[in-house]
């Protein structure tokens, strides 16, 4: 992985330096700033290779908002972080802060009790909790050991799974916890070429499947997703070469999950990728602006990908479970031949938490 | 309370001949504004010029229009105000740069020419903060890096610039082009006279195209179906801008320009009568369609019911779903 966006100085609230965390992220970088409070107007006025730790004010858990008209997978998100250096070229975290530079937030301590809290009260079905929403769960996780307290955490629960979602290869804090099954690890993947050229500062391919094979000898289950996907030319080579290195990684059983989500971008992320990815083509094919009001590939070449990766894994895994990514009930249609209906995806990948031990549906 | 003055000034009436051609601190570019000449036409020049010595001679600070447009009307002497020659360049520009602004709104093209006076004597943060919001940009590095970019516009690009035939954006994007490419779609620019809106789409559908196809964009420029909308006498400005512009939507979305086609000839073959109207949403999403039947008496209604009840098991009909 190349170190360039890695955070190089801290920028810190006071009184979050003699926090555990504080002290060790100040024992480890340079503290560039101190500030009596960091509010979120404030991070715009930093740069790339400044890391952020700052107060979260707001909840830490939140459902995933989803899109009307659109089919959600219903993930709780655990928000403890915002922005990623990996710098791919069509991530949206180029466009949420305004900044480049990362921000974590410090008060560790009241987020885990409020996932606690959360999970301690009956829960109405099975849920699934994910901290990659707004950054990449490991990015950071050599630093701050946030998925290590997380994964203990849900290990003592036996009705909420854990999903830590991540293009790097920072699974080493993972390997010695009594999971108990309750965290599934995931890796976004995506064709030999798009990963190259479009995902330059994250893990490689290879290592991102190795990393996955680590954690599966270590008894975790694991997902992928392949989102986003990405047409360009010799894509079906290309994702078919993936799923064929994802089956020979790891075995078909120890996948709890794979998702498929064609490439999306909100109309103004465009000027953005442009300006910060010039030789990036991603852009350059034909979109539509779909009623959530973002740019979306035709609905036949969604379908058209979506088929044949589904054809492709089910020819490796005929029963592993393969969801689409925030998609609408006619496209599920077109590619599965059913739409999910209302909350049918969720239960579709509760029953996934339900059985945390292996088999996979 | 009384006035700040930065520096005394002598009043006298100067030669033409003593003015120096150094300009240092050119903040003009483009037309002359009609009112300007037309006031110097009726009663002569009433504000002075502001002039340096220099090396010798004179050297204008404020007043290059009037003066220039003065030397048209046969005028060889000028009031103006004479500055010491002690005053720092730095000060001098921001007197030019007052004396402007003071009295009128910079095109696009004088605020690259401040942008890049200025850059000689503030740091990025001092001009993004400070002196972007004097020119009513908005105080962004985005906008600094493009202004500064765009003072390497050649002087022709820079009038239309100021004529509005390009806007800073579409400047910004022409730099990013090779020579042949960047004056090809400014002779197109100004041939076709789109507004900016419509221009910055045509531009950005070039680029996309050139990039897509991966060829030149002289070479789309010149390709047979643009230039025949080009030399067709018989179309008008708007008439040629509309199919230009059509010509290169096609070739960028090709594909949902034939979705397009496809939805357009179903509906055709659906027959519709006028009082039945069926819509689908342009993303081809097919998540939305929407019939509707207007209708002005009972018989209306029935006859758009039976059409619209009909519609449902129409093979075109059936097309029109799937394609979405």
């Amino acid at each position: 992985m190349k170190e360039s966006g890695r955070p190089r100085g801290l920028v810190a609230e006071e009184a979050l330096l003699q926090t555990p965390l504080g002290r060790t992220l100040a024992d480890r970088l340079p503290v560039v700033a101190i500030r009596p409070r960091i509010e979120p107007a404030d991070y715009a006025a930093h740069e790339a290779g400044e890391l952020i730790l700052a107060s979260h004010r707001g909840s830490f858990v939140k459902p995933c908002p989803g899109t009307r008209g659109y089919v959600c997978c219903g993930l709780q998100i655990i928000h403890f972080g915002l922005g990623c250096y990996l710098d791919c070229s069509y991530c949206i975290l180029q466009s949420y802060l305004g900044t480049e530079a990362l921000v974590l937030f410090g008060n560790t301590d009241r987020g885990l009790a409020e996932v606690r809290e959360y999970l301690r009260q009956p829960l109405p079905r099975p849920m699934r909790f994910c901290t990659g929403e707004f950054t990449d769960s490991l990015l950071l996780e050599g630093l701050t050991g946030f998925g290590r307290r997380l994964v203990e955490i849900f290990a003592d629960c036996d009705h909420a799974v854990l999903e830590l979602k991540t293009k790097t290869t920072n699974v080493s804090g993972l390997l010695d916890l009594e999971h108990a099954g309750r965290t599934i690890v995931s890796f976004s993947v995506n064709a030999p070429m798009v990963a190259r050229q479009e995902e330059s500062k994250a893990a490689t391919l290879d290592r991102r499947l190795e990393a996955a094979a680590r954690v599966v000898q270590k008894g975790y289950r694991v997902g992928f997703h392949f989102d986003p996907l990405i047409r360009h030319p010799g894509w079906r080579e290309g994702y078919g070469r993936t799923v064929e290195d994802i089956f020979e990684a790891v075995p078909a059983d120890r996948i709890a999950w794979i998702s498929l989500g064609a490439f999306r971008y909100l109309p103004r992320f465009k000027t953005i990728i442009k300006r910060r990815h010039p030789k990036s083509l991603i852009t350059e094919e034909e979109f539509i602006l779909a009623p959530d009001g973002k740019m979306r590939y035709l609905r036949p070449r969604r379908v058209e990908m979506y088929r044949h990766l589904l054809s492709t894994i089910r020819q490796a895994a005929p029963k592993v479970c393969v969801y689409l990514c925030m998609e609408s009930p006619r496209v599920w249609r077109e590619v599965f031949g059913f739409d999910p209906g209302p909350d049918g995806l969720i239960h579709m990948l509760d029953q996934q938490v339900e059985d945390p031990r292996g088999r996979s549906t | 309370m009384g006035t700040r003055h930065m520096f005394e000034a002598d009043y006298r009436v100067v030669q033409d001949e003593d003015i120096i051609q150094t300009t240092p601190f050119l903040l003009s570019w483009g037309d002359h504004p009609v009112g300007l000449r037309r006031s110097l036409e009726r009663i002569g020049q009433c504000t002075p010029l502001i002039l340096q010595p220099f090396q010798g001679g004179l050297r204008l600070l404020c007043g290059v229009r009037r003066r220039q447009i003065l030397r048209e009307m046969g005028v060889t002497d000028f009031p103006a105000y004479i500055v010491p020659e002690s005053l720092s360049d730095l000060a001098a520009l921001e007197l030019a740069l007052e004396d402007n602004l003071g009295h009128r709104v910079f095109n696009e093209a004088e605020k690259v020419l401040a942008v890049k006076h200025w850059s000689r004597y503030y740091g990025d943060r001092e001009l993004i903060r400070d002196h972007l919001p004097r020119l009513g940009l908005p105080p962004r590095r985005e906008i600094l890096t493009r202004y500064q970019g765009l003072a390497l516009l050649e002087a022709e690009e820079l009038t239309d610039l100021a004529r509005g035939v390009i806007d800073p954006e579409t400047g910004e994007w022409l730099l990013g082009m090779n020579r042949e490419d960047h004056q090809a779609v400014c002779g197109l620019l100004r041939d076709l006279r789109p507004n900016r809106n419509k221009r910055k789409q045509m531009v950005a559908w070039l680029i996309e195209i050139g990039r897509r196809e991966d060829r030149p964009l002289i070479g789309i420029l010149g390709g047979p179906e643009i230039r025949a909308i080009l030399q067709n006498e018989r179309l008008s400005r708007p008439q040629k801008e509309e199919r230009v512009r059509r010509q290169l939507r096609g070739r960028r979305y090709p594909e949902l320009t034939r979705l397009e086609h496809m939805r357009a000839a179903r509906l055709k073959a659906l027959a519709l009568p006028e009082q039945v109207r069926l819509q689908a949403s342009p993303d081809f999403e097919g998540l939305e369609f929407t019939l509707s039947i207007t209708f002005s008496d009972l018989r209306e209604l029935r006859n758009g019911a039976g059409v619209a009840a009909r519609l449902a098991d129409h093979p075109d009909m059936i097309a029109l779903m799937e394609l979405g």
